[in-house]
């Protein structure tokens, strides 16, 4: 396969562009950015190409395009401030970034951004002449070519919402043999994610740990009468986000602090949420971080100014079980903050205990 | 703040002025954050919070009135007690403590709860809870409630992951009597009186037999004795209970359980009381 995946090939002269804008930031040098490695399993691969999206929809053309991977894999590519969603192709391999999305500052930082690239077969179609008005989707999940049970796919409509939550489809959890399929799916384009969680529960951040797939081919157009077969090879998270060596853009709010036990000791391993209703847990949560750090450190930054109310716990989805650590922000007594255009609160401290353990 | 004198009119607090708490703009009307207790008459014009450092105690006689307030429009009162650190409610049979709205003409929902969330502790002795949303909620906390009357609430007594002690109780007048999810954490349910209630006790969700519910009374209430949630899917283990009658099939009938939609769990109630206790807090 060619350097360009279908969806790329539509979208030839957004490259060309990109191309150029890249020289640009190529001479000008010294602006923040993403530099790393492309690897496949601990080889290096060179040649490769890194592209940065305004969205998870990389149907629109990519903003920016790294020069090739050197022999040992290295990249880097300079990035304007902003968000962006990175991919990785070199040759048949690609890989989605497991951060995305990625954020850039203005300052100097340059975050280390690596890439595992997999093979990713083109999607096989077929007419079913006994499907009139919906298709079928089917496919493996493989992890380095082995079939992996108890993935979970899932069908999303858009990217929005940063393809949190159930979705719209869910395939049931694959069995030995890595397989799913997914029956009387409602023609239309799809965003493909299949995800295993070492939590176990159907919903929440991928974390340390779990498997991922973000299918190359998104979106997925499923016409009607056809079935589709997929191969998603996963990767494993690795390492959580840095939370602390990605700075924040200019004018989105964000806050940041450090979660600690009732004995004042940093909680690492601990999300932190911001809702926008005072009933913490009953809404999805406007915001929610990375993990804490060793040091309990986290930053969480939020979609718009306004009023959030903010909680610490383990887990994510569903209610805080026992033995759980949980809390709430208590510098208010409604554990609320409120952010204004731009600001950016510090020492957001939270101290969390484990649920019903004296 | 301790030692306030009877009939104080106002709540006994350190005061937040300014401050909101429900996206409504509820004010937070007070914040308890050391020792304090009510005696006499207390109203409470939008949120009372206990903090997790705070220890609330209302002493017997004391009467709690919620003021109605809607902030949001969503027609269920405002006002509230909120308590995450400790809570004691020393009422006595001959004086208890009432909690109630402060409406002329009262009705459930005029306020909103006692809500005890993450908690540090809660022990409620002879207290009355009427005309609110939940008479009583408490959640990741252990309590213990005896001689609690709630009734022309919503909810009377509701729980979750919570492994609270209920004894000697009257849940009365409510849409739902005791309402709860089990998450991991069993309670115990002795010696109350469930009756007139809409739906007695009601299952919702993850209830899975660790809670001890026994000796109980459940009786006249006018949909079912006891509901499933439409995901509670565990059986439920409720022997030695009344039900109203000794009639076997008046009592399975006084279920919304697996035997009437195929898929919920199934209320094992036997062996069941074949006579009607004589309960402390019987009418």
């Amino acid at each position: 396969m060619s350097f360009l995946c279908p969806t790329e090939r539509m979208v030839l002269p957004v490259l060309a562009a990109a191309w150029l804008l890249l020289c640009a930031g190529d001479a000008a040098g010294g602006a923040g950015g993403v530099e790393g490695r492309l690897v496949r399993g601990t080889e290096p691969v060179p040649g490769g190409r890194v592209a940065a999206f305004a969205s998870a929809d990389f149907s629109q053309g990519p903003a920016s395009l790294s020069s090739p991977s050197a022999a040992d894999g290295r990249y880097s590519l300079d990035l304007p401030p902003g968000s962006y969603y990175l991919a990785a192709t070199a040759g048949a391999l690609w890989a989605y970034c497991g951060q995305n999305p990625v954020v850039v500052t203005d300052a100097d930082t340059r975050t280390w951004i690596g890439f595992n690239m997999s093979p990713w077969p083109e999607p096989v179609v077929r007419t079913v002449e006994e499907m009139e008005l919906d298709a079928r989707l089917s496919g493996v999940a493989l992890l380095e070519g082995e079939p992996q049970e108890d993935v979970t796919i899932s069908l999303y409509l858009d990217d929005e919402d940063g393809f949190r939550g159930l979705g719209f489809l869910r395939s049931s959890p694959t069995g030995p043999d890595g397989r799913f399929l997914i029956d009387m799916v409602p023609s239309g384009r799809y965003f493909l994610l299949a995800r295993r969680r070492v939590s176990g529960l159907g919903v929440g951040p991928v974390v340390k740990g779990d498997l991922f797939a973000y299918y190359r081919y998104n979106p997925l157009t499923l016409a009607a009468g056809t079935a589709t077969d997929v191969v998603l090879p996963l990767v494993a998270k690795r390492q959580e986000k840095d939370v602390r060596g990605v700075d924040l853009p200019e004018g989105r709010p964000a806050f940041e602090g450090t979660v600690r036990n009732r004995e004042g000791e940093p909680a690492a391993g601990v999300h932190v949420f911001a809702y926008r209703e005072p009933t913490m847990g009953h809404f999805k949560p406007a915001a929610l971080s990375s993990v804490t750090d060793d040091r309990g450190s986290y930053r969480i930054t939020l979609p718009e100014p306004g009023k959030y109310y903010i909680g610490a716990r383990d887990g994510y989805g569903d209610s805080p079980s026992p033995g759980e650590r949980f809390g709430h922000y208590e510098g208010t007594p409604d554990h609320s903050i409120t952010l204004h255009e731009g600001q950016r609160l510090r020492s957001v401290d939270i101290t969390v205990e484990r649920v019903l353990v004296p | 703040m301790k030692g306030l004198g009877a009939g104080v009119v106002a709540v006994v607090a350190v005061f937040w002025s300014c401050t909101t708490a429900a996206g409504s703009d509820t004010p937070v009307q007070s914040v308890i954050k050391g020792d304090v207790r009510w005696r006499g008459e207390v109203s409470v014009d939008g949120i009372a919070i206990v903090t997790r450092e705070g220890r609330l105690t209302i002493e017997a006689g004391t009467t709690v009135r919620f003021l109605q307030r809607d902030d949001d429009g969503d027609g269920i009162g405002d006002s509230e007690l909120r308590v995450e650190g400790v809570l004691r409610v020393e009422g006595t049979p001959d004086r208890p403590v009432l909690f109630t709205s402060a409406a002329a003409r009262p009705a459930p929902a005029d306020w909103k709860y006692i809500m005890i969330n993450h908690g540090r502790d809660a022990a409620v002795s002879n207290a009355v809870v009427e005309y609110a949303f939940s008479g009583v909620q408490i959640h990741y906390t252990r309590g213990t409630f005896r001689g609690l009357v709630s009734r022309h609430n919503v909810d009377g007594f509701r729980f979750s992951t919570a492994p609270v002690v209920l004894e000697d109780s009257l849940l009365t007048r409510n849409e739902n009597g005791i309402r709860f999810e089990e998450r991991g954490a069993g309670a115990s349910v002795r010696g109350n009186i469930v009756t007139d209630n809409r739906f007695g006790l009601f299952a919702v969700i993850k209830c899975e037999g660790l809670s001890v519910m026994e000796n109980n009374l459940f009786e006249n209430n006018s949909e079912y004795n006891v509901k499933m949630g439409e995901r509670q899917t565990t059986d439920l283990p409720l022997s030695c209970n009344w039900w109203g009658t000794s009639l076997d099939g008046e009592i399975r009938a006084s279920f919304f359980d697996g035997r009437m939609e195929p898929g919920l769990g199934r209320v094992l109630y036997e062996p069941y009381l074949k006579e009607r206790p004589t309960l402390a807090k019987s009418p």
